[in-house]
C-alpha cells in the first residue's frame, strides 16, 4: 500500500512538472504611451532635461505577479534613445521584449511591473546605483498588466503587455540623512513624548 | 504538379541568360512583388520573397509609427521584438527570411500594406520544424494546402495554427488518422502559422517556377 502511494505520488509529481515547466512572460519594453508624441517621459534631476543613453542612462523591467514581489526581468538594462526630443525619443526606452520566467504565471495571470532607471556610470544594477550617494535613480509607478504566459504550451502565445502605462517622472539623488539632521528630529520626538506625558 | 498556383499578386519574370564553353545553360529567376496587408492589430505574416537584403528596416522601410514586428524563437518559446518608433527600428538588422513567420503589429486604425520585394526562392528548401512550436511559412509565395499543395509532412498529433486578426484568436487543425482535422488548413501568400510536433522535422520540397 506505502509503495503504491509512493508511486502515485512520484507519478503524480512528474505530471505536474510536466505541466509546470516552461511557463514564463513576456513584457514589451517599450516605455512610450505613443509612439509619435509621447507624454510620460523620464527626466534627469533638474524635471526639464529629458534622459539619454549617450549620457549613460539606462532603464531595467521589474516585473511580478504582485505588487510587492517585483523583481528585475530581461537579461539587461536598456539604454535610453537619444532623441533630444520627446518627438524624437528622448527620455524614452524602445528595448524589444523582456523576458521573465515564472513557472506560476499561465497565460492572462494578473500582474505588475516598474520601470526602474538609474545611470551605469554609478553601477551595472538598479541596487548597485541606488546605494552610490550622490547617484541619480528613479523608478516609475507601479502598474498593473496582464501577464501572458506560456506555461503548458497548448497554444501559441498571441501577445504580452507593453509597459508604458506608467507617467512621466524625475530621477532624484541618493543622499544619507546627515547625523545632525538625525539628533535634530530624535530630539523633536523626545520633546513630543515628554510634553504628552505632563 | 500541374498548376501550381504561384501567385504572387504580380509576378514579373526575368529570365537571364549565361553561356557556358560550347553550349547555352539558362538560368530562370523570377522576380516580382507582393502585397501584404496588415489590419489595425495583430497579423500573422511572412517575407514571402527572397529579397537582397532581408533585414526589417529594408523590408519595412516605412510603417506605420508604433509598428512591432515579433519573431518567435522555438528554442526558448519567447518572442524578440522590434518597434518601429521615432523614424526607425529599434534591432533594424533583425533578419526576416522566407520560411519564417512573423507577428506584425499595425497600430494604426487604418489597413497598412507592406509590399515586399525580390526573388521566389527555387530548389530543395528547406524549413526546420523544432519539438513543439515553431512560426514559419511557405518558403515560395505559393497559397494552398498547407500538405497537399506546399508540402508540409505531418505526423499524428502535430497541429497547425493560423492567427485570425479579426477574432483576435488562433484556429487549428489537427493531423490525426491519417488527416487533417477538422480540415487541411489552406494557408495564403503571405501567411505565417504556427506548427506544434510532438518531435523535430524537416519541411522539405522542391520547387520551381517551370513546374
Amino acid at each position: 500500500m506505502y509503495m503504491k502511494l509512493n508511486k502515485l505520488f512520484f507519478g503524480a509529481a512528474i505530471v505536474f512538472a510536466a505541466f509546470t515547466a516552461k511557463a514564463d512572460y513576456q513584457l514589451l519594453f517599450n516605455t512610450f504611451n505613443d509612439p509619435v508624441n509621447p507624454t510620460n517621459p523620464v527626466f534627469d534631476t533638474d524635471g526639464t532635461t529629458l534622459l539619454r543613453g549617450v549620457n549613460g542612462f539606462v532603464g531595467q523591467l521589474y516585473a511580478g505577479t504582485s505588487a510587492g514581489s517585483l523583481s528585475a526581468i530581461g537579461n539587461s538594462s536598456v539604454a535610453f534613445l537619444n532623441g533630444t526630443t520627446v518627438a524624437t525619443g528622448g527620455g524614452n526606452i524602445s528595448g524589444g521584449t523582456a523576458t521573465k520566467v515564472d513557472s506560476g504565471v499561465t497565460s492572462a495571470t494578473a500582474g505588475f511591473y516598474q520601470l526602474r532607471v538609474w545611470n551605469t556610470a554609478n553601477g551595472s544594477t538598479y541596487e548597485a546605483a541606488s546605494a552610490v550617494i550622490g547617484a541619480k535613480i528613479g523608478s516609475s509607478t507601479v502598474e498593473a498588466v496582464t501577464l501572458q504566459g506560456y506555461a503548458n504550451g497548448t497554444t501559441p502565445p498571441i501577445s504580452f503587455p507593453t509597459a508604458n502605462l506608467h507617467g512621466s517622472f524625475a530621477l532624484t539623488t541618493v543622499v544619507v540623512p546627515e547625523p545632525a539632521t538625525i539628533a535634530l528630529g530624535l530630539f523633536g520626538a523626545a520633546g513630543l513624548l515628554a510634553r504628552r506625558r505632563k | 504538379m500541374k498548376t501550381k498556383s504561384i501567385l504572387a499578386a504580380a509576378l514579373l519574370m526575368a529570365a537571364s541568360a549565361a553561356s557556358a564553353s560550347a553550349e547555352t545553360v539558362y538560368s530562370v529567376n523570377a522576380v516580382g512583388f507582393v502585397n501584404v496587408n496588415c489590419p489595425s492589430g495583430f497579423s500573422l505574416i511572412c517575407n514571402p520573397l527572397e529579397a537582397a537584403d532581408n533585414t526589417v528596416a529594408s523590408l519595412f522601410p516605412s510603417p506605420p509609427p508604433g509598428a512591432v514586428v515579433f519573431k518567435f524563437n522555438s528554442g526558448t518559446g519567447a518572442f524578440s521584438a522590434t518597434t518601429f518608433a521615432f523614424g526607425s527600428w529599434d534591432n533594424p538588422t533583425l533578419n526576416l527570411v522566407p520560411g519564417e513567420g512573423f507577428f506584425f503589429k499595425n497600430p494604426s486604425g487604418a489597413i497598412y500594406t507592406n509590399t515586399f520585394v525580390g526573388n521566389v526562392k527555387q530548389g530543395a528548401l528547406t524549413t526546420s520544424l523544432a519539438a513543439g512550436f515553431s512560426l514559419v511559412s511557405s518558403q515560395v509565395p505559393q497559397a494552398g494546402l498547407v500538405t497537399t499543395d506546399l508540402g508540409l509532412p505531418p505526423v499524428a498529433g502535430d497541429t497547425v495554427f493560423q492567427y485570425n486578426n479579426l477574432a483576435n484568436a488562433y484556429t487549428s487543425s489537427t493531423f490525426v488518422f491519417g488527416s487533417w482535422s477538422p480540415s487541411e488548413p489552406a494557408i495564403a501568400v503571405g501567411e505565417g502559422f504556427f506548427v506544434k510536433k510532438a518531435t523535430a522535422a524537416n519541411w522539405t520540397r522542391t520547387f520551381s517556377v517551370s513546374q
